[in-house]
């Protein structure tokens, strides 16, 4: 037959095509399924702790009404007694809640870094990488590539995936990006500089 | 007949120049899209598009529309590798005046040409079975990426250096040698269906009989016959076209234009 080799590497690169293509959808799949048991596990939870409250409050609200009719009370002060549950169930959870805040503002005065934003730098592949590292209250919550005049682009836009895992890892202490292991290091770098920069001395 | 053959050449090393310096590191960034797919297998994570993999894309289906020219023009490794090759030839006319270079045997090439495969299956196996991560520094290409950026490795890349080193004695006796037996790039290349109007062709008929200049040209020492099992070895570098006294290679056609 007629270009039979040609013919034979087309069915075989499709093949390659199929089973990624097949790899990916099971992989989707599968991490749908495991989403959908935690949020259904999540509702569950949920639904638990609705039914627990609801039947609490109505224990409350019962035994109320049940003392109030009890003492002769009028039902315009029944209302009022069941709002002011919530309001002091709520202002019990306001308490607590003031209570972590002061926690947190106690700590304050002990942070290892300045807030505030910070630049570093650091050598990449083909030069210098500079980064803005922006901090609040010892998080860092932004990191920014400013200029990278000797990275290829492609490779770049690679190694800029690290910074989501600086990011969610609160560290620079991860892994690089393998194919793009100088630029990224680059960027671990600049952000270890600017670090250092906000340190509180 | 020898003026065509050097401005063939002369316009292929300058294309080969514009490259090297524009875009000394497709040729890693191409295979980096493929690596990246193996490394999302091994993590057990979906394949997800990446910018290396636009680059593989790009490359893989120019190739298969238009033959290897990449590898034969656009490559700095190739181009790195023609350098060593035609400057080892000049230095050993020189010094030793006519006297033929010992090159490989035809047999013997072809053989050799398998091995990228091998080449091939091994990087990819490494990232499958996650020993790729512990492998950094030994790649050679790193070393040559580093150094075209004006960079100098340091020890951490000894191994990466010594291959290099071992690689450019290579290249140095045969012309194309990496990229025929080791370019595990070269071997996806290779691999592609490229379509049959995109490869070399001759009119067999015209050609007189034990000619056989153009596969004696050849770097990979092919039979120019258009779709082959072959066929994919050709690095588009023209020279047989070039060779041939009764220009009766062409792309695509066995028609003489």
């Amino acid at each position: 037959m007629k270009n039979q080799n040609f013919y034979m590497r087309v069915i075989s690169v499709l093949l390659v095509i199929m089973a990624v293509l097949f790899y990916n959808s099971s992989m989707k799949a599968e991490e749908n399924e495991k989403e959908i048991a935690a949020l259904t596990d999540k509702v569950d939870t949920l639904q638990n702790q609705q039914s627990e409250l609801l039947s609490a409050l109505e224990t409350i609200y019962t035994s109320r009404v049940q003392n109030q009719t009890a003492s002769a009370a009028d039902t315009a002060a029944d209302s009022d007694t069941t709002d002011s549950v919530s309001t002091d169930s709520a202002s019990a959870d306001n308490s607590e809640a003031d209570n972590n805040t002061t926690d947190d503002t106690t700590t304050d005065s002990d942070y290892v870094y300045k807030d505030g934003t910070y630049t570093g730098e650091a050598e990449g592949y083909g030069g210098t990488i500079q980064v803005e590292v922006t901090l609040a209250g010892d998080e860092i919550t932004s990191i920014n590539v400013v200029s990278a005049p000797g990275e290829d682009s492609a490779y770049l836009s690679q190694a800029e995936s690290v910074i989501n895992s600086v990011i969610s890892a609160q560290s620079t202490d991860v892994d690089t990006v393998s194919g793009a292991t100088f630029s990224s290091t680059g960027i671990l770098n600049a952000v270890d500089e600017a670090l250092g920069k906000a340190e509180n001395k | 007949m020898k003026k065509r053959q050097r401005d063939v050449r002369l316009i292929r090393a300058g294309i080969q120049l514009a490259f090297f310096i524009a875009a000394p590191s497709l040729f890693s960034t191409a295979f980096a899209g493929i690596k990246s797919i193996f490394l999302a297998i091994a993590a057990g994570q979906p394949v997800e598009w990446n910018s290396f993999l636009t680059v593989t894309a790009v490359l893989l289906i120019f190739t298969c529309f238009f033959g290897r020219h990449f590898c034969g023009y656009a490559c700095a490794f190739g181009a790195f590798g023609d350098v060593m090759y035609e400057g080892f030839a000049w230095i050993w006319t020189k010094c030793f005046h006519k006297k033929k270079k010992p090159a490989l045997s035809e047999k013997l090439v072809h053989r050799l040409q398998k091995v990228k495969y091998i080449v091939l299956a091994l990087i990819l196996l490494s990232c499958l079975t996650g020993v790729y991560g512990k492998l950094t520094g030994t790649s050679p290409w790193d070393v040559f990426s580093m150094l075209t950026a004006g960079r100098l490795p340091n020890s951490t890349y000894l191994v990466g250096i010594i291959l290099l080193i071992l690689i450019m004695v290579g290249m140095c006796t045969q012309e194309r040698f990496f990229c025929q037996f080791l370019c595990p790039m070269g071997a996806v290349f290779a691999l592609m269906p490229i379509l049959p109007g995109a490869l070399f062709k001759r009119n067999r008929e015209k050609c007189p009989p034990k000619c056989g200049l153009c596969k004696k040209r050849c770097p990979a020492h092919l039979d120019i016959d258009g779709d082959t099992a072959m066929s994919g070895e050709c690095l588009c570098c023209h020279a047989c076209a070039a060779t041939c006294p009764r220009k009766n290679i062409h792309i695509g056609t066995t028609e003489e234009k």
